[in-house]
């Protein structure tokens, strides 16, 4: 018969390959040709010789396994630290700084919000931020009086020309003294 | 009850459903450990794939995105596990039998593993000389023929499905399932003539 399709298009026909239009071509074609309704036949057996290999059952366990893949995976993810540090993506090195840097601030925090923790001197700036207020009263320990009693008076510090011109050599014994 | 769709069930396990991700497991365990067994032969690796598939999807839930068929994602997580897993089998030259290894025993086809057939030692024979020439036959063919092949034919997946999982076109795909069954008529010609008798 005239006008037979190529093996192709018929294979793609027996494997449900085509558009609608394409499929009533060839179905109306091979209700009239013997050739190539023996090309089909050739493909129909070969599907169902591919049909005996026979198919494989999943063993009784699989489930469990993948469960316990999936809770072994689970237990081996980093600390929600790691896991930002990782996506951070900083080295290794930088952990350590970073965690010393986290002690720093918290330790400077926590001197800031206790005043009795170190001694007034550290903490008490003369008009600075610290300065004292109804709000924020001396330590009994370090009134204005006392830290004048352990400097000798705020007027010796300050005499700033006096310690400019003080000569630290004047004070050494004279020779043949 | 109506049954859920994989996508459906895909966006719950996203939001951290473990129930859905077992109903997952159940409905693609077999399909898989049967795509992995054609490919690779090997029952026990076959089963350890399916199971690195399921890993994955479970780990990569955060991030899934429906922009395809949920068995198109599944598929391409398998076949890239499945090709890195031939090629590993294929370096190691030393490997004792055949191009993957033999470990389905000879004489003992797939069938007897099935809790229903009880066929007769005869009709064993039989199947399992079937079995070896088929499965032989699919082998030997390229790997993009093969993976063809084994999800249309086995895993009944649809061309259009098939491009998207081996990333060509679908013409592509028709002419790689072609060339692969012009391969397999001639070589399986004994048993498609047995068929005619």
């Amino acid at each position: 018969m005239k006008n037979c399709f190529e093996r192709e298009h018929l294979f793609a026909y027996a494997l449900e390959m085509l558009e609608a239009q394409d499929k009533l071509e060839v179905r109306q074609h091979v209700a009239e040709c013997a050739r190539c309704r023996g090309v089909l036949e050739e493909y129909r057996q070969l599907d169902r010789v591919l049909d005996s290999w026979q198919p494989l059952e999943p063993s009784p366990w699989f489930d469990a396994r993948v469960r316990s893949k999936i809770a072994a995976v689970e237990e081996s993810l980093p600390s929600l630290w790691g896991r930002v540090l990782a996506g951070l993506g900083w080295s290794r090195w930088m952990a350590p700084a970073v965690v010393t840097m986290m002690v720093v601030v918290v330790s400077a925090v926590m001197v800031e919000r206790r005043p009795g923790l170190l001694p007034d001197s550290f903490t008490h700036i003369p008009g600075g931020a610290n300065a004292r207020s109804p709000a924020n009263p001396p330590s009994p320990m370090s009134t204005p009086e006392m830290a004048e009693e352990r400097t000798g008076g705020a007027a010796t510090l300050d005499d700033y020309d006096m310690l400019a011109s003080f000569d630290v050599l004047s004070e050494l014994p004279k020779p043949g003294e | 009850m109506a049954i859920e769709s994989d996508l459906e069930l895909m966006l719950r396990v996203r939001r951290g459903d473990t129930e859905s991700f077992e109903a997952l497991l159940r409905r693609h365990r077999a399909p898989l450990v049967n795509y992995f067994s054609r490919m690779v032969r090997d029952p026990a690796l076959a089963e350890d794939l399916a199971q690195e598939v399921f890993l994955r999807v479970y780990r990569a839930r955060e991030h899934y995105q429906p922009e395809a068929a949920f068995t198109t994602w599944l598929y391409r997580i398998a076949a890239n596990l499945a090709l890195n897993a031939i090629r590993d089998r294929k370096s190691r030259a030393e490997a004792p039998t055949g191009p993957l290894g033999e470990d389905f025993r000879e004489g003992e086809p797939s069938v007897a593993r099935l809790p229903d057939s009880r066929p007769t030692v005869e009709q064993r024979l039989i199947q399992a000389d079937r079995e070896r020439m088929i499965r032989n036959a699919v082998e030997a063919l390229p790997d993009k023929q093969r993976f063809a092949v084994i999800l249309h034919k086995y895993q009944e997946v649809d061309y259009r499905q098939i491009a998207k999982i081996l990333e060509v076109s679908e013409s592509a795909v028709k002419s790689l399932l072609f060339r692969a069954y012009e391969t397999l008529r001639a070589r399986l010609e004994p048993l498609i003539a047995e068929g005619r008798i």
